[in-house]
């Protein structure tokens, strides 16, 4: 089991009480939270009314998270603040940062989604979208554990990054044809930019470079501030398949095709290649270590909206999920969740059938 | 806007071709007209967010406005969702 115990840094042994069941007891949301994920909770008391309601959202959007998120929730998420829409950038939904999840209290507030069509694009729970990638987050950068710089970048190649095939036809070529040779190809590079890059390390280690510096060594471009910083380091390049192809498409054909050819490459290779390895969804595309997150909530919400996203999505899957599964089956079964700490109330519950959930 | 879509109807044979700003769209007149309708809006996306000033890292929401990388495919996505289509790409070779 200690073995097994880096590749599921965050697996519990247990089940989770629902929040109903707390609810029944009439004991309130935070305590849920505090019992069965050790979470604190602050509610922001400035802005408009109504901070208690959206706590009691969040706790319903907890309770509706993935096993495996509530897992990383418990591990690695010390206090959830509901803090007022100024103090977030603009449109921001949420925030994380060394153990503290940041909710903006005040959608309201937010202009876009003013717009009672917005939900028709999102198509999804926001709240809980948002709570999976907080926590995505937390899974790459937490300073305490997280998975290991080597498995997110095995992400980022099983989820549609790759370079201009005229700056690096590599990832073209029988390299790309694996995750396992494509991330080890990737990780090579960048300890070639930088030795500190050590994949056995977690991307919030102290001794191991930030995450933007992931993001600018990555990517050629993250603004044009960053830009400046980077000329000299060189980077990998790597472009969300979207922008990728979007890229490619302004370009002369004629040219690329000939270009292309010099490097062994034809435009057919290459198209496969983006499209089977074809990102995940438009959430991915602006900052490289979104992305780990961002495949995240889709392996653990198994639906997508773009049909040829899914070659990437089963990648995806098996770089993240398999761990998870290889340490579930050393584990073994969960024990039954924590009953709410009011035995007398507890007792009277599993009398009446409601203990059920509590595994018992 | 680059990017060229095909939507077709599930077990039918209705194709539509669907690409550029301003949209052009070719194939089943009927299909074409159904899928205009959804190039009226904004698409709404979520995003990363990066304080530059804290570094705090986050989840917002963006529109897309018209015309924008990623609104046709927006627009298209929704069309296919609520009329029951299949949304595809046309390969990069064959534009």
């Amino acid at each position: 089991m200690e073995e097994l115990a880096p590749l599921s840094p965050y697996r519990s042994d247990r089940q989770y009480a629902r929040l109903e069941t707390y609810r029944r007891l009439g004991l309130p949301g935070a305590t849920w939270a505090a019992e069965q994920f050790n979470l604190r909770i602050h509610v922001a008391t400035t802005g408009p009314d109504g901070g208690e309601g959206r706590a009691a959202e969040v706790w319903e959007a907890v309770d509706r998270l993935p096993l495996q998120v509530k897992d990383i929730l418990r591990e690695v998420i010390d206090e959830i603040r509901l803090d007022e829409e100024g103090s977030f950038p603009a449109d921001t939904l949420g925030t994380w940062r060394d153990g503290t999840m940041r909710i903006n209290r005040d959608w309201s507030l937010i202009p876009t989604l003013r717009d009672p069509g917005w939900h028709r694009d999102l198509g999804y729970d926001l709240l809980r979208a948002t709570l999976v990638h907080e926590t995505g987050h937390a899974l790459v950068e937490d300073p305490r554990g997280g998975i290991r710089l080597r498995d997110t970048v095995a992400l980022i190649a099983a989820s549609g990054w790759l370079p201009h095939p005229l700056d690096d036809p590599v990832p073209y070529g029988p390299v790309g044809r694996e995750v396992s040779t494509l991330s080890a190809y990737y990780l090579k590079r960048l300890r070639q930019l930088d030795p500190s890059w050590d994949g056995e390390l977690s991307l919030g280690s102290p001794s191991i470079p930030s995450p933007s510096q992931l993001d600018r060594d990555v990517m050629r471009e993250v603004s044009t501030f960053n830009r400046s910083r980077t000329k000299n380091r060189g980077s990998l390049g790597l472009l969300g398949s979207d922008r990728l192809l979007r890229r490619l498409r302004r370009e002369d054909p004629v040219r690329l095709t000939r270009e292309l050819a010099a490097r062994g490459l034809q435009l057919e290779d290459v198209d496969a290649q983006l499209r089977r390895r074809r990102g995940i969804s438009l959430y991915a595309e602006d900052s490289i270590s979104e992305t780990p997150a961002e495949i995240f909530r889709c392996i653990h919400a198994p639906f997508t909206r773009a049909e040829h996203s899914r070659p990437a999505l089963t990648e995806g899957e098996r770089v993240l999920l398999e761990p998870w599964r290889t340490a579930d089956r050393a584990i073994g079964a969960r024990r039954p969740a924590l009953a709410p700490e009011r035995p007398w109330e507890a007792l009277q519950l599993v009398r009446r059938g409601v203990g059920r959930e509590l595994g018992r | 806007m680059d990017q060229r879509f095909r939507l077709q109807e599930r077990g039918g044979r209705a194709l539509a071709e669907v690409w550029g700003f301003p949209v052009q769209l070719e194939g089943d007149p009927g299909l074409c007209q159904r899928i205009k309708g959804y190039f009226g809006a904004p698409v709404v996306v979520l995003g990363p967010s990066l304080d530059p000033e804290t570094g705090e890292r986050g989840t917002r929401v963006v529109t897309l406005r018209p015309g924008a990388p990623g609104w046709l495919a927006g627009c298209l996505r929704r069309a296919a969702e609520e009329l029951g289509l299949r949304l595809t790409e046309v390969p990069l070779s064959a534009n």
